[in-house]
Formats: C-alpha cells, sequence, structure tokens
C-alpha cells in the first residue's frame, strides 16, 4: 500500500514542474515584447491599478452611505411615509378603543369580549385599572358610557410595530337620574400587528 | 505572440472594468436610497414634529414680566393666519395680560403628526400639553390641553398657521 501511494505522490510535483517549465517559456516568448515596448507598459499597468483602487473606494463610500441611508430613522419609521399602513392602523385602532371604551351596564359581556380581542399584555392591565371604577358603579348607576376617537396621529409604524397619539371624547349617560357628562381624553397607545390584525399592547394617558 | 497582452496588465483591465461596474451600481443604489421618498418624506415629517413641539410650547407660555418679548416670540413662531391675529394683539388684551399676572409655562407631553403635506409644505399636528400657570399668592395649577396645530414651511422653517384647542367636553 505504501509503496503503492509513494509513486503517485512524487508524480504531482513532477507535473507542477512541468507546469513552471511552460510558463518559463511563455516568459521566454513575451520577454522580447517587453523589451519592445519599455515605456508604455510601466505607465499603463500603475494607471489602471490606482484606477481600480479609486473605483473600488468610490464603491465602498457609496455602499456605506446607502446602508446609513437605509438605517436614517426617518426612513425606518413609516409613518405617514406608508399611507396604505398608516390608515390600516388608524381604523383598527379607532375602532378598537371606541369599542373597549363604550360600555353599557345592561351589555357588559359586548366591552369585556371586545377587550379580550384587542387588548394584549400591558394595555389590558392599564385598562383595567382604568375601567375598575366604571365597571363598579355602572350596575347602580345604570351608567352607559361612548366613546368617539375624535383625532388621531401615527407618531411611528415599523416592523409591524405603531404607536399612536388618540384624542377620545366620552360621554357618559347615568339612566338613574338621567344625567349626561362629557370628557376629553388623550391616550398614547401603541400596538402590535398580530396576523392580519392590530393588537394593543399599551395605553398611557397623556 | 506579439498581439498578447501580459497577465497583470489584462487582470488590471478586468479589474478596472469590475470596480466600474461596483462603484456605478453602489452609486444608483446610494442615491436611489438617499432620494427615496421613504427618506425625505421621513425627514422631512420628523422636522415638522420637532419644529411643532417647540413652537406650540412656544405659543403656550408666557410672562407676564416680559410680555413684549413673550408677544414678540409669538409673532415669530407663527405665520399667516395665526400670525395676522397675534399681531393685533392690543393695548387693552397686553392689559388684561400684564394685570392677570400670571407666568404660564407650556409643556408638550406626547405630539404626532396626523398629516403631512410635503409637497405643499402644510402639516397638521397634535398635541397634548400641560400648562402649567403661577400666580404669585395663588397655588400653582396644571391643566392639561389638547391642541390641534397648522404648520406651514416657510423660508425660516416650519411656523404655527393655526393653533386650536380641542374643547374638552363641558364636564
Amino acid at each position: 500500500m505504501n509503496t503503492d501511494a509513494l509513486p503517485a505522490t512524487e508524480d504531482e510535483p513532477e507535473v507542477a514542474t512541468s507546469a513552471s517549465d511552460n510558463d518559463d517559456t511563455d516568459n521566454i516568448a513575451d520577454a522580447p515584447e517587453a523589451v519592445e515596448q519599455p515605456r508604455r507598459r510601466p505607465v499603463l499597468l500603475p494607471l489602471l491599478i490606482a484606477v481600480a483602487v479609486l473605483l473600488a473606494a468610490a464603491g465602498v463610500v457609496f455602499t456605506v452611505a446607502a446602508r446609513s441611508a437605509d438605517g436614517d430613522p426617518a426612513a425606518a419609521n413609516h409613518a405617514l411615509t406608508d399611507v396604505g399602513g398608516t390608515a390600516d392602523v388608524t381604523s383598527a385602532v379607532t375602532l378598537a378603543l371606541n369599542r373597549i371604551f363604550s360600555y353599557s351596564y345592561d351589555k357588559t359581556d359586548v366591552t369585556e369580549q371586545a377587550a379580550r380581542d384587542v387588548l394584549r399584555g400591558e394595555a389590558r392591565t392599564t385598562y383595567d385599572r382604568l375601567f375598575a371604577q366604571v365597571k363598579e358603579k355602572a350596575p347602580a348607576q345604570k351608567l352607559v358610557l361612548t366613546t368617539r376617537v375624535t383625532s388621531s396621529a401615527v407618531q411611528e409604524l415599523r416592523d409591524g410595530n405603531a404607536r399612536l397619539l388618540v384624542f377620545l371624547d366620552q360621554s357618559a349617560t347615568r339612566a338613574d337620574n338621567n344625567s349626561t357628562s362629557s370628557a376629553a381624553a388623550q391616550l398614547s397607545v401603541t400596538a402590535e400587528r398580530e396576523g392580519n390584525a392590530w393588537k394593543i399592547t399599551g395605553l398611557t394617558p397623556r | 505572440m506579439a498581439g498578447k497582452v501580459r497577465w497583470p496588465l489584462r487582470a488590471a483591465v478586468v479589474a478596472v472594468v469590475a470596480t466600474a461596474a461596483f462603484a456605478g451600481w453602489s452609486g444608483v443604489t446610494w442615491y436611489r436610497t438617499a432620494h427615496s421618498e421613504a427618506v425625505t418624506y421621513g425627514t422631512a415629517r420628523d422636522e415638522a414634529l420637532a419644529s411643532g413641539r417647540e413652537l406650540v410650547a412656544r405659543l403656550c407660555t408666557l410672562d407676564y414680566h416680559r410680555l413684549d418679548q413673550g408677544l414678540a416670540e409669538w409673532l415669530d413662531a407663527s405665520t399667516g393666519p395665526l400670525r395676522d391675529r397675534l399681531a393685533h394683539t392690543d393695548e387693552a388684551t397686553k392689559k388684561t395680560l400684564t394685570q392677570g399676572a400670571t407666568v404660564s409655562t407650556g409643556k408638550v407631553l406626547d405630539a404626532g403628526l396626523s398629516e403631512l403635506d410635503e409637497h405643499a409644505g402644510t402639516a397638521k399636528l397634535l398635541a397634548s400639553v400641560e400648562i402649567t400657570a403661577l400666580k404669585e399668592g395663588v397655588a400653582p395649577s396644571t391643566k392639561r390641553n389638547r391642541f390641534a396645530a397648522g404648520l406651514t414651511r416657510t423660508e425660516s422653517g416650519w411656523k404655527l398657521s393655526a393653533l386650536d384647542e380641542l374643547p374638552v367636553g363641558a364636564r
């Protein structure tokens, strides 16, 4: 086995030697040409190399500039720039807030269901806290609370996450003494995309 | 053999062609990215919002000690119909403001653009503002207000062309 393998490995250097022999003959054949044009070539080759280096450098600079422009926070945020996406999240959040902050003492399950549908994580905790009082007083006061989003602005929209500032008008009617009161509210809302729907993940009164 | 170019030269030509292609492609990519709507419109949006926040806070701030200076700052922050209205602040109003002896300070708690027409240079801003009023002999009061502000781009940047309080429902 060993004796068989040895000649095989010895063959390879021979091939290499013959290849370099060919190179040598090429060089010899080229040599007269090099002597013929001794002035032209030394200028042309460095010039080409310099041009190539400059072009490569320009390419790198452009690539870095393009990367930084692309990573520009202004570009990464698609609020208003993505018209469809902005309208989509605005309408989803508007509908969701109208539903979860509208409450009728005799149809509490509707609001409960809405809250389960659209609220996630921290928003749920905040909502329960904001709504605890309403729930407590509602049956005795025969309270009907209606909430309407009056205006909203999408502040951030990126990678399935959104942040909005929302103004709401609330009107509360007490059927026990037929009184109506209204109030204004401002909420900072964060939402996250879940499949095709937007879910509210944060509610901060402003 | 005489027409045959030596390999370093050939390699150099190939390198020039390849790097030229790379530079050309990356140049076009950069130009497209830097001038894309996502960047230019996004930058305009962020500028309008930052200016709007500052301008709304300024128009919610007034120190009766420096009434003229305060009104001059208001004029500087506004343009169009709002500026015209503020410019017509008469002596009676100034007197009332001085007699009110109140130092109001506005702080924008949160704000966002609801509309932006970059081409026309107009935007609409929603802002939640906390206004603190200090008056001698009276406990300081803070009030939260909702504002819708109209912004217009002028030669000297974004200015307020409208500032309307969105009324808080009567309690």
